[in-house]
């Protein structure tokens, strides 16, 4: 999962043929200091996410629900975060549509 | 136009069972889009482009459901025309909370929804068209229609503010606002009442469903690639 969101990352910030894309990787901020998409770029991301596990696995997941919402500590802190929570949220999506 | 399946734009027409929507589901099917129409039951009529989808745009999961399908069908969606609606004739202290939810439900709610799941279908493509449904019924305050005109108000706003949350992805949403048209939509309003509505329209007559589809046709135009957030009224509104 962690493959599929830095390609992304690289994508939708524009920097997949650039040497500086080379550099993303969990820790990367998606918010606040340092981070590499302005607000634009995160709803893209978020997005392209959900498209990209779409194709690749099936899962119709989404990622702005509820618990993302209210969570204390936003899943979309870093690349590393963003990619557990993904994770999590498709590994429910197979146990409730196996 | 000799486009193959895979070659045609989609476009998605909520409520395409009857009437208006199934006007446009043929008119743009007739003109080379592949359309993708839904309702809650099924459909009666066939064409070689249109596939039916049974959902409620009400229930976000039913929706979700429907745009899972349609990015697996199609992978992608050009245009969403947000025609599914409902109404009801009456005064505001006879109309009961439950039918007031439901028209809210299907009339607002599942605009947003629709709209949500179909700009995220359009964000890859850095373009798209939404064409949402209002109603005279609003800028007239027509008495009996409080829940029905205050639905669609909510979907004037909606439309304006996402058309600037989608303008980045060069989205446009735009709203047609139709008079009463001969639809079953209009067919509980007795007739002394349709009379008076229509007196108060500039152009003392139903609408026609191709004027709508005029409507969409503008909207959905290459041309108006800068034409977003616009509500347009028929009848002179």
């Amino acid at each position: 999962m962690l493959d599929l969101i830095v390609k992304a990352v690289k994508d939708v910030a524009g920097l997949s043929d650039k040497p500086s894309g080379e550099g993303i990787n969990a820790d990367t901020p998606l918010m606040g200091s340092g981070r590499v998409v302005d607000s634009i770029g995160l709803v893209t991301l978020i997005v392209d996410v959900e498209n990209r596990v779409a194709e690749e696995t099936g899962q119709s997941v989404s990622l702005m629900d509820d618990r993302a919402m209210s969570q204390t500590r936003s899943p979309f802190r870093t690349v590393g975060s963003l990619a557990e929570y993904v994770t999590e949220l498709t590994r429910e999506s197979r146990e409730i549509q196996p | 136009m000799s486009q193959t399946p895979s070659d045609r734009p989609v476009i998605l027409i909520t409520g395409s069972r009857k009437g208006i929507g199934a006007f446009l589901a043929h008119h743009y099917a007739d003109r080379g889009w592949q359309v993708v129409g839904c309702s809650r039951s099924p459909s009666g009529w066939s064409h070689t482009a249109y596939d039916h989808f049974l959902a409620d745009v009400g229930d976000e999961k039913s929706v979700t459901a429907m745009f899972s399908e349609i990015r697996r069908k199609y992978g992608r969606l050009d245009a969403a025309i947000n025609n599914a609606g409902i109404a009801t004739m009456n005064h505001v202290m006879l109309t009961p909370g439950a039918t007031a939810e439901r028209i809210f439900r299907t009339n607002t709610l599942g605009t947003f929804l629709v709209c949500r799941e179909a700009a995220k279908l359009m964000v890859p493509k850095k373009a798209g068209r939404i064409v949402n449904f209002s109603t005279v019924a609003h800028p007239l305050n027509l008495e009996g229609e409080a829940t029905y005109a205050a639905s669609k108000a909510a979907v004037e706003s909606l439309t304006r503010v996402m058309a600037r949350e989608f303008a980045p992805w060069n989205i446009t949403v735009n709203a047609i606002g139709p008079t009463p048209i001969d639809t079953d939509l209009i067919r509980g309003v007795p007739p002394e009442k349709m009379a008076r509505l229509i007196e108060r329209l500039p152009n003392k007559r139903l609408g026609m469903v191709a004027e709508v589809a005029h409507v969409t046709d503008f909207f959905l135009a290459p041309a108006s690639d800068c034409i977003t957030g616009q509500i347009l009224y028929l009848g002179g509104v």
